[in-house]
């Protein structure tokens, strides 16, 4: 078992909207946020797209100006002050930044590579450091903090940021330091929708996880920052981080092990980590993307380890968020923790007979202890977290 | 605050293929990767990055003879697989825009861990970090507290090949890979990475041999230890940060 890490604050940015209130309010009204892609594609799909036009980095910064950029920011301004606290109360250097993304700017990056594909020149808004790279977003988070401790991307596909969170209530626990802003952030990409749609797994629909008539994916984007601290420090009673576990399927690199296997090994981690029993787990928020292959296998491992907990995917609502997805479904597990309400697993009806997981259909209020969520990537990596409440 | 004990190195570059070449900056005719470990399908299917960060993870878990199977593995890159996103992007100006996607799956960060993992079997732990020219400082970050988590041993590797066209307007620099197995106990240590600390003093410049590559860092902790420097500064995304190194005293001819 390893000790907690408080929540002191968190946001939400995605399709359901841009702040925790708003997010909060469509989710547990069961409404599906799912629009048209906002770019030509030459075949249909829906995507999850953040409302509304995003603010631009402020004054000397607009060098950092991507969509990733403007959600990170965005993600940001909802948790600054619990920022800043700790910023105060610890020092700069012992404050953290960890996060998690697939794409990078590369949403920037591949509209000015189509403008080079036809003019041979490439645009000068181009810039490899400030608008491509991972740590364009760090620099800009630390310029806009002044948080100067330890500063890292994971990136590992789709479980990038669950395992961010998993690496900052690391960086804490080892001492390393005292408080870190944690999550994760992608922005909608042509790119990956063409890509998921060459691998066969992108819905043309609206996607449909847990249903007899499941098809496919839909991409979507946005951002989910957690500020973390030792938990000897939350002024509490806050909500934590109490558990993770990471490892891999070691069995192909874009379809799940068909028994689910890695996906148990993490699930029993994260557990043992929280020094949890499974009967503890009140509601699974799961990987569930949609893909026939993918669902039927997470639901195997999800039986065999939390036999008949309740198992929702909120992929229904917002799409696949991508190097997001694990911190905003961490975000929305928190939120469903707060409130007290279990969402439908929007998209479920007819739920598949053959899996052997309670799912859930209608909304539902009731306290909840724990929630465990998971998210599963290319390359079989996979992790596995549990939030709950500090004892 | 936890040391580590650096129990293998490896380097491969084109022109300076081992960790001897390197330290030596004795330059051949460049090559590819052999990436033996690989196997032959994936191997043609890998990319140049995929390919040098299999070949150094095969040499420095040889020399500290660790199982790749069971080896935990992290891996940092600054931009990750740009060749093969270079290939992506100029597929979706062509035709109707589809992309092949053994591309699109050869594109994502954590692309060669996965291949790692799948060939060898390895379910453990893996992750993938990016963080500009500051990758190598955040490898040691995530390898302290991982090694203070989990105890054990960690093989570290730092890797980044060379910038596509698209990108030319910056300074161009050779594809590298470096990795080192980092332990918790100090047993049969080539050097103790013991303090990590901000820096009051710059990085060193970049390699001339290599240009300006991302690893230069993570090259220059090592020529630090094959030089049995006391220290060396990494660059930060904030700052700098200064690393002691130690070394055991050589045992005697007749002890």
């Amino acid at each position: 078992m390893q000790r907690p890490i408080a929540i002191a604050d968190y946001s939400v940015c995605c399709a359901l909207g841009r702040t925790r209130h708003e997010v909060a309010a469509r989710l547990f009204a069961g409404e599906q946020a799912l629009s048209p892609a906002p770019f030509a594609l030459p075949f249909p799909t829906l995507c999850g797209v953040v409302p509304g036009e995003l603010d631009p980095p402020p004054a000397g910064l607009e060098r950092f100006d991507t969509r990733q950029a403007r959600l990170a920011l965005e993600a940001l301004a909802q948790v600054r002050a619990a920022l800043e606290a700790r910023i105060r109360r610890y020092g700069a250097e012992r404050v953290a930044i960890v996060l998690g993304s697939s794409n990078a700017g590369l949403d920037t990056t591949e509209r000015s590579f189509a403008r080079y594909a036809r003019t041979g020149q490439v645009p000068p808004a181009t810039s490899l450091h400030e608008r491509y790279a991972f740590s364009a977003v760090l620099e800009l988070l630390a310029t806009a903090t002044g948080a100067r401790g330890p500063m890292l991307f994971v990136s590992t596909a789709c479980s990038s940021s669950g395992k961010a969170l998993a690496s900052a209530a690391r960086l804490i626990r080892a001492g390393l330091c005292d408080a870190a802003l944690s999550g994760g952030v992608d922005a909608l990409c042509e790119m990956t929708v063409r890509g998921f749609r060459s691998l066969g797994v992108l819905s043309e629909r609206a996607c449909r996880p847990w249903s007899a008539a499941r098809d496919g994916i839909n991409i979507g984007e946005g951002a989910a920052f957690f500020v973390l601290e030792r938990e000897d420090e939350s002024a509490g009673p806050a909500l934590a981080l109490l558990g993770c576990g990471e490892g891999a399927d070691a069995h192909h690199m874009t379809a799940p092990h068909p028994q689910g296997e890695g996906a148990e090994r993490v699930m029993r981690e994260a557990l043992a980590q929280a020094g949890l029993a499974p009967g503890a787990i009140d509601l699974v928020n799961a990987h569930g993307t949609a893909t026939p292959q993918g669902d039927a296998s997470e639901a195997l491992a999800i039986a065999r380890v939390l036999g008949g907990v309740p198992v929702v995917s909120t992929k229904g609502y917002t799409g696949h968020a991508l190097g997001a997805a694990g911190a905003i479904e961490a975000a929305l597990s928190a939120l469903s923790l707060e409130h007290g309400v279990t969402p439908a697993s929007a998209g479920a009806a007819p739920v598949d007979p053959a899996l052997p997981i309670r799912v859930v259909r209608e909304p539902a209020r009731s306290a909840l202890r724990a929630v465990l969520s998971n998210s599963f990537a290319f390359g079989g990596s996979n992790v596995s977290l549990v939030l709950g409440r500090l004892a | 605050m936890t040391a580590l004990h650096v129990r293998a190195l490896a380097v491969w570059t084109p022109r300076f293929p081992s960790l001897e070449a390197f330290g030596e900056r004795r330059a051949s005719e460049p090559s590819l990767p052999a990436a033996s470990i690989l196997g032959a399908r994936a191997r043609g299917r890998a990319s140049v990055l995929t390919r040098m960060i299999a070949e150094v993870a095969a040499r420095a878990a040889e020399q500290a003879r660790l199982e790749l199977s069971r080896a935990r593995l992290l891996v940092g890159s600054a931009y990750g697989e740009m060749e093969t996103t270079a290939q992506l992007l100029a597929m979706m100006g062509e035709g109707d825009g589809a992309l092949s996607p053994a591309r699109f799956q050869g594109s994502v960060h954590n692309a060669a861990a996965g291949v790692l993992s799948i060939t060898t079997g390895n379910p453990g732990f893996s992750s993938c970090i990016a963080a500009g020219a500051a990758t190598t400082a955040a490898l040691l970050f995530e390898a302290r507290a991982l090694l203070a988590e989990r105890g054990g041993e960690l093989l570290v590797i730092m890797a980044d090949e060379k910038l596509p066209a698209f990108f030319a307007e910056n300074p161009a620099f050779e594809p590298a890979a470096a990795a080192c197995v980092l332990s918790a106990h100090a047993g049969a240590a080539l050097a103790t990475l013991r303090s990590f600390e901000p820096a009051h003093e710059a990085p060193p410049a970049a390699l001339a041999e290599l240009g300006p590559t991302p690893v230069a860092p993570m090259l220059a902790l090592i020529d630090a230890a094959l030089r049995r420097a006391d220290h060396v500064v990494l660059p930060a995304i904030a700052g700098a940060l200064r690393v002691g190194l130690s070394y055991a005293a050589p045992q005697s001819e007749d002890a």
